[in-house]
């Protein structure tokens, strides 16, 4: 169905080629992970069969990509998406309408397909997809699996015959992921469509047995057929030898760092948190993992002030937090937000890793030697000219950490700080955390950690606060905590 | 922005809105009377209310009323000399003011009660290319997101220790200093993934497209469009009679 005969790619302007004699076949049918390390070209490797890389983007190529018998260089785009289908990261940034159905008849509208088709075809598309209750719903108010099966299913309903997925789960809690998962795998079953599923989630593939395709440094380096994904992959954190192993931080009895009491917050007229009671003590790393739209991104931004409270208290270090003065706290408390790029402020890595020193007006010289190592620690030494922007994602996400860090806050929120990277940058991630919340730096400090990765949570966590609706459903160390949430038939969330 | 509700006036076809918003719109800059301008004024709020009270509604009437109060101020005060003048300022003013609230509201009658994707359909059937009127579709669903993308660089920056909680002038520069780069990068980078989703199916591969929902006309337009003559015949006769 898909066959790389051969094929290079580089970017324009790249000191090397993103892509480099790829020879791989995909048959029809098959259910196809690609993995790899952030920067490692699997994104590219998705544009390229899909047809939007040669002619779209600025580069260079040789050898060839067929796609059920059409060479994608040569062939139009309109011609190759009747075949093959892509699904982006961001569901949101892909919608060309604005309500479900609008959206699904988008493609089939375009191809001059009569109502009754369309009708039958959205219908179709949507059953499979579990998606049929949804309607004429406004495509903003849906949830974040609700917006990826939505643009699933208008893709499907064009019938086409390979499916693509780049990181489809990225924003997904695990329940939903592993959905997602087992619904694209029956699709393959019944259905006969090739999927293609880049993702970094692969304990939630694990029981498709699906075949797996690694890349390196744009290279495949392996190619299991039909085996069962190792848990020791390559992009998780933990495993033998993996440099995240280490001794996890101790939860010793220390001081009440994050202190919150009754907390309540109202975002748009919904209550998102309720009630909310959590102590946070000095040296604890604690996950905060539950559904999408649990209020885990919320109570973050409540606790640095940047949302109001609708009741209740929080102190950080002693001091208690009111929205309107975030810039005051930011000697105290180091927040890392999902998006790597929404906090990136200053022209070069150098200047941006100490921007928040020069705002609380630190000294130069004590400040410069300790920048120096952690950009030498997360591996962006030699980076310092850099504009931000130039660094892939996964370094940006690094460099978004080790810049709340220069200034050695005592409270760490981050918003999913190890989403992209590889088993090498997580570990080295997770030895800077263990270290900072130690207290090798100075005094010892709390981390509170939204993840979706289970594997993140063992090697990385002390103890564990499960939201859900608002309300902690479970708030234990994390062997406890993950027995307790096994045995609420939530085992997605603890999956390696 | 129109979604979900379904109203006699939500039903009427797209293009018999846009006839009565351009005549009634006419209407009101060619006469000066305050008694018709607030007529067509009170009859838009009243169609607003009669479209379910859309969100935006509110909004569009308090800026509507504040335009009009500060222009029947600004009439009364600055109309020179003593009260015949003043007269004659507060009775202009009150004609401005009627004009501009009738312009606001409906304009926002309109947009409330008209899916964009039927406006766009509406003329592609005149013959305008569909390509050009989805971005109306298209710009409706970027505004919402580039909305979101905006606050949550704000957001990130604030955390970051950027000062915007500061005095307005030092925020003002802050935020075309760090603001606008990440906003016009997640920008480019939306589109892209829009364009490239719009073209993976199909978007702009024939002239036309069919649509799912095609419009139609009903007896409703057929009425809306004899009560339209009526009304321009009544005007022009009220303008050749002198009473606007």
């Amino acid at each position: 169905m898909i066959r790389f005969e051969r094929f290079c790619w580089r970017y324009a302007g790249a000191p090397g080629p993103a892509l480099q004699t790829i020879d791989l076949q995909v048959r029809p049918g098959e259910l196809v992970v690609i993995t790899g390390p952030s920067g490692s070209g699997k994104s590219t490797l998705a544009l390229a069969m899909c047809g939007l890389l040669i002619g779209r983007q600025a580069g260079q190529h040789s050898g060839r990509i067929s796609v059920a018998g059409h060479d994608v260089a040569t062939t139009p785009l309109h011609t190759l998406a009747e075949i093959i289908g892509l699904v982006q990261q961001n569901p949101q940034a892909q919608f060309a309408t604005l309500t479900v159905t609008d959206e699904l008849a988008f493609g089939l509208e375009n191809r001059c397909w009569s109502p009754l088709q369309i009708r039958a075809a959205i219908a179709d598309a949507a059953a499979q997809l579990g998606i049929g209750h949804l309607g004429t719903r406004r495509l903003d108010q849906l949830s974040g699996g609700e917006q990826q099966r939505v643009a699933i299913a208008s893709l499907l309903a064009g019938t086409p015959r390979v499916l693509v997925l780049d990181e489809p789960t990225a924003g997904l809690d695990a329940q939903a992921a592993q959905s997602l998962f087992h619904t694209l795998a029956g699709l393959c079953a019944r259905t006969g469509l090739t999927v293609v599923i880049i993702e970094h989630k692969l304990a939630l593939l694990r029981p498709l047995r699906p075949r797996l395709i690694e890349l390196e440094a744009g290279r495949v380096v392996s190619d299991q057929q039909s085996l069962e994904v190792p848990s020791g992959s390559p992009n998780a954190v933990g495993g033998d030898g993996d440099p995240a192993d280490g001794p996890r931080p101790q939860a010793l009895p220390g001081k009440p760092l994050i202190e919150v009491s009754n907390l309540t917050v109202e975002r748009a007229g919904r209550r998102v948190l309720r009630d909310l009671d959590l102590v946070v003590r000095s040296g604890e790393v604690v996950a905060l993992l539950g559904p999408n739209g649990g209020g885990k991104t919320t109570l973050l931004h409540t606790l640095m002030g940047l949302l109001p409270a609708a009741g209740g208290c929080i102190r950080l270090c002693g001091r208690k937090v009111t929205s309107g003065q975030v810039s005051r706290l930011a000697d105290i408390v180091g927040l890392v937000f999902q998006n790597a790029e929404h906090q990136l402020v200053a022209d070069t890595v150098w200047d941006e890793i100490r921007f928040a020193s020069r705002v609380l007006r630190l000294a130069p010289q004590t400040v410069d030697a300790y920048a120096r190592r952690l950009l030498v620690e997360v591996g962006l030494a030699g980076r310092e000219c850099d504009h931000p922007y130039r660094l892939s994602w996964g370094q940006k996400r690094r460099l978004n950490l080790v810049s709340v860090l220069l200034h050695q806050p005592r409270v760490l929120l981050l918003d999913e700080p190890f989403a992209g990277q590889d088993r090498d940058h997580a570990g080295l991630l997770a030895g800077v955390l263990r270290r900072v919340t130690a207290g090798e730096e100075g005094r010892r400090g709390v981390c509170l950690l939204v993840t979706h990765d289970a594997r993140v949570v063992r090697h990385v966590c002390t103890r564990v606060v499960f939201l859900v609706d608002g309300r902690i459903r479970v708030d234990a160390p994390v062997p406890l905590a993950f027995e307790q949430l096994r045995q609420m038939g939530l085992g997605a969330y603890t999956a390696t | 922005m129109c979604i979900g509700e379904d109203t006699w006036l939500h039903r009427l076809h797209p293009l018999t809105k846009v006839a009565w918003l351009a005549w009634l719109t006419v209407a009101v800059f060619l006469t000066d009377n305050p008694v018709f301008c607030w007529t067509v004024a009170a009859a838009a709020g009243m169609w607003l209310r009669y479209a379910g009270r859309p969100s935006g509604a509110l909004a569009a009437l308090r800026f509507g009323l504040a335009c009009a109060g500060l222009l029947i101020i600004l009439h009364v005060l600055l109309t020179p000399t003593a009260r015949p003048a003043a007269w004659s300022g507060l009775v202009r003013g009150l004609a401005v003011a009627g004009r501009v609230l009738a312009v606001v509201l409906l304009s926002t009658t309109f947009v409330a009660t008209t899916p964009p994707a039927d406006l766009g359909q509406a003329l592609a059937r005149l013959g305008v290319p569909y390509r050009w009127c989805f971005s109306l579709t298209t710009a409706i669903r970027l505004t919402s997101l580039f909305r979101v993308e905006a606050d949550q660089i704000y957001r990130a920056q604030l955390a970051r220790g950027v000062p915007y909680d500061a005095g307005r002038l030092r925020k003002t520069w802050l935020l075309l200093r760090r603001w606008c780069l990440p906003l016009l990068v997640a920008a480019l980078r939306t589109a892209q993934s829009l364009s490239w989703a719009m073209e993976g199916r199909a978007f702009g591969r024939y002239r036309q497209r069919t649509y799912l929902r095609p419009l139609t006309t009903g007896r409703r337009d057929l009425w809306a469009g004899i009560a339209l003559v009526g009304t321009l015949i009544a005007f022009i006769y009220g303008r050749a009679s002198g009473v606007l």
